[in-house]
């Protein structure tokens, strides 16, 4: 049992650390490692002292960061980066979650197998999902098209992905009836 | 039983959809493809939370024993689980009082199960304090796939589970001076009924056949009797003051009168004594003096309830009727002597001639410890020395009166109770 925590926390410990050191892969700018510093030690503190909000408010700067160095190094795109660093984000984001019922709870054997197949899953699924996105995107432009027309392509098509995924997620949170 | 099951969003999927936001006005902005794929991840939990649907089924049952026990002693609670289908990780929380304290930790748990397993689960709950506690309060969690939406259920296996005070055993007898005619442990000098051997006379016209000592009489050829001492009981009664309580929740003068009341009430009915219970507040209650493992449990339930209420009444120790306050019995006052009320009964009490022990909770001993250890210390002096002033009188007159300022709750009352003195009469 305690075996298990000490694991858990190692892993959190891995995500957090790498979340933060994404931007410094691209950058030295002082502004960048300030807030590099800062998303690192707010997403520490957040999952020791079990406050998912500080978790995601260094997620939310961790992507800010992340795009602000990306912005400042001209970098060409690169598929893998966002994805592994999407990955690093949810680990840190649902292994926060998972590390207070470890503190709080007793764990049967075959908990954290079951909690590792089904992050593995969603690792899984976004890989497909981030690879299909990206020949579409890459794929667009090159359709002979005028550039201004895929623009305003992706910005309808990302606010039309955003409306529905709210409308779903609307739609499916009002289920609280007793079954 | 089968449950009913709530499904209910958890305040991540908010934070989600927060950063999802947030990726697509960054990657929109920025014209970078990078913010979108990182919080992809996120999306696809989101959606994979709404559409994995399963619902598990599982019947639950719990049982507690025992249902009543004494201050600090263990309450096993086991919780069975028995999965129809197969159950992902799965939160079992059995809501334990604040008071409660579960060594193990055990009263959460996190399992998974395969279908058709059966599982038990077991932890233990001991209560530090008296009480009447309803346990097998249980609520459960499943996480189908991720924590988004969790399926929330209650169950309720309410039962009540009594917590006695703490019963210390004493180690010697104060036996009282008045005595009566009943069954008993105490052995008159006169003969008659009872269980002693006495020693043999010869028959006399009314003598019980039954009683005819066959072998003396065989021997002597004339009939013999076999006479017996007669057993006789006592009446004692726990006066307990229930004006004042000082201390925390935790420790309070009150906690550890009560303590004692049940200690005494649990030695003097195993010596066969009848033994009552008065609580002296602003309005009195009572339990009259009776016998047996019955009238022990009355005043261990009267004392489970008892609580300081505040009033400006003062209570007339004369209004007692004599069946509750037996003339000869011996009284036994707990108090902590803060409220003066409590000076008028004792002086009643000492002028209706009854033999009483007095003993004075400290409030010094409970009372949260000072930051200094000499302030604290010298709080306890003055305080006994204060009432060292108040019960002179008291004392001028014989009565015992013990001073109590230790965990134990009769530890004074252990050098009183070894001289096994009978102290003499007021009148």
């Amino acid at each position: 049992m305690a075996a298990h925590k000490i694991g858990l926390a190692c892993w959190l410990g891995l995500m957090t650390l790498l979340w933060s050191l994404y931007p410094l892969l691209f950058s030295q700018a002082r502004g960048v490692i300030v807030l590099t510093i800062l998303t690192g030690g707010l997403a520490v503190f957040g999952w020791v002292t079990g406050m998912p909000l500080l978790v995601v408010w260094s997620g939310a700067l961790g992507l800010f960061n992340l795009t602000l160095t990306l912005v400042i190094t001209a970098q060409p795109p690169n598929v893998w980066l966002g994805l592994s660093a999407g990955i690093t984000l949810l680990a840190l984001l649902d292994g926060s979650q998972r590390f207070a019922y470890l503190r709080h709870c007793h764990v049967e054997p075959g908990v954290l197998t079951a909690w590792l197949a089904v992050f593995m899953r969603i690792a899984g699924l976004s890989l497909a999902a981030g690879i299909a996105l990206v020949l579409l995107v890459v794929n667009l432009p090159t359709q002979g098209g005028m550039a201004s027309g895929a623009g305003v392509l992706t910005i309808v098509g990302a606010s039309l992905f955003v409306g529905v995924l709210a409308l779903l997620l609307l739609y499916t949170s009002r289920w609280p009836e007793r079954e | 039983m089968i449950m009913a099951m709530q499904r209910r969003n958890s305040a991540q999927n908010y934070y989600y959809f927060g950063l999802l936001l947030a990726g697509v006005v960054f990657s929109a902005v920025a014209r970078r493809l990078e913010p979108l794929l990182v919080v992809l991840p996120l999306v696809i939990a989101l959606l994979h939370s709404r559409l994995i649907q399963d619902k598990p089924i599982f019947s639950l049952r719990c049982q507690m024993t025992p249902l009543r026990a004494f201050e600090g002693d263990r309450v096993t609670v086991q919780v069975t689980i028995r999965a129809e289908t197969a159950v992902p990780p799965m939160e079992i929380w059995h809501l334990v009082p604040p008071e409660a304290v579960c060594p193990g930790g055990r009263h959460r748990v996190l399992l998974v199960l395969q279908e058709g397993e059966e599982r038990t689960l077991q932890h233990e709950v001991i209560f530090p304090r008296r009480g009447k506690y309803v346990l097998g309060r249980l609520y459960s969690r499943v996480h189908p796939g991720t924590d988004l939406q969790p399926l929330l259920a209650e169950y309720h296996y309410d039962q009540v589970c009594h917590v006695y005070p703490r019963v210390v055993p004493l180690p010697h007898h104060l036996p009282p001076i008045h005595t009566h005619g009943s069954f008993g442990n105490y052995v008159s000098r006169t003969a008659g009924d009872g269980l002693e051997f006495a020693g043999i006379r010869p028959y006399s016209t009314g003598d019980r056949i039954r009683r005819v000592h066959w072998r003396a009489s065989l021997t002597r050829q004339q009939l013999y009797v076999t006479e017996y001492y007669c057993e006789r009981n006592a009446d004692v009664v726990i006066l307990l003051d229930t004006l004042v309580s000082l201390g925390t929740l935790q420790a309070n003068t009150l906690d550890v009168a009560v303590r004692a009341a049940a200690s005494l009430a649990a030695h003097y009915l195993y010596h066969k004594d009848r033994v009552g219970l008065i609580h002296y507040g602003g309005v009195c209650t009572w339990l009259p003096p009776a016998t047996g493992q019955l009238q022990l449990y009355r005043i261990l339930d009267a004392l489970l309830g008892t609580q300081t209420l505040f009033s400006y009444l003062t209570a007339d120790i004369a209004r007692i009727p004599p069946r509750v306050l037996p003339p000869g019995a011996l009284i036994f006052v707990i108090t902590t002597m803060l409220d003066t009320r409590i000076d008028v009964a004792l002086h009643d009490l000492l002028a209706r001639g009854f033999q009483f022990v007095l003993l004075i909770i400290s409030p010094a001993h409970v009372m949260t410890m000072s930051r200094h250890q000499r302030h604290s210390e010298a709080t306890a002096r003055l305080w006994r020395l204060e009432m060292d002033l108040r019960l002179r009188e008291l004392r001028r007159s014989g009565m015992p009166v013990v001073m109590q300022d230790s965990d134990d709750p009769l530890a004074g009352l252990y050098s009183v109770l070894s001289r096994g003195r009978r102290w003499r009469r007021t009148r």
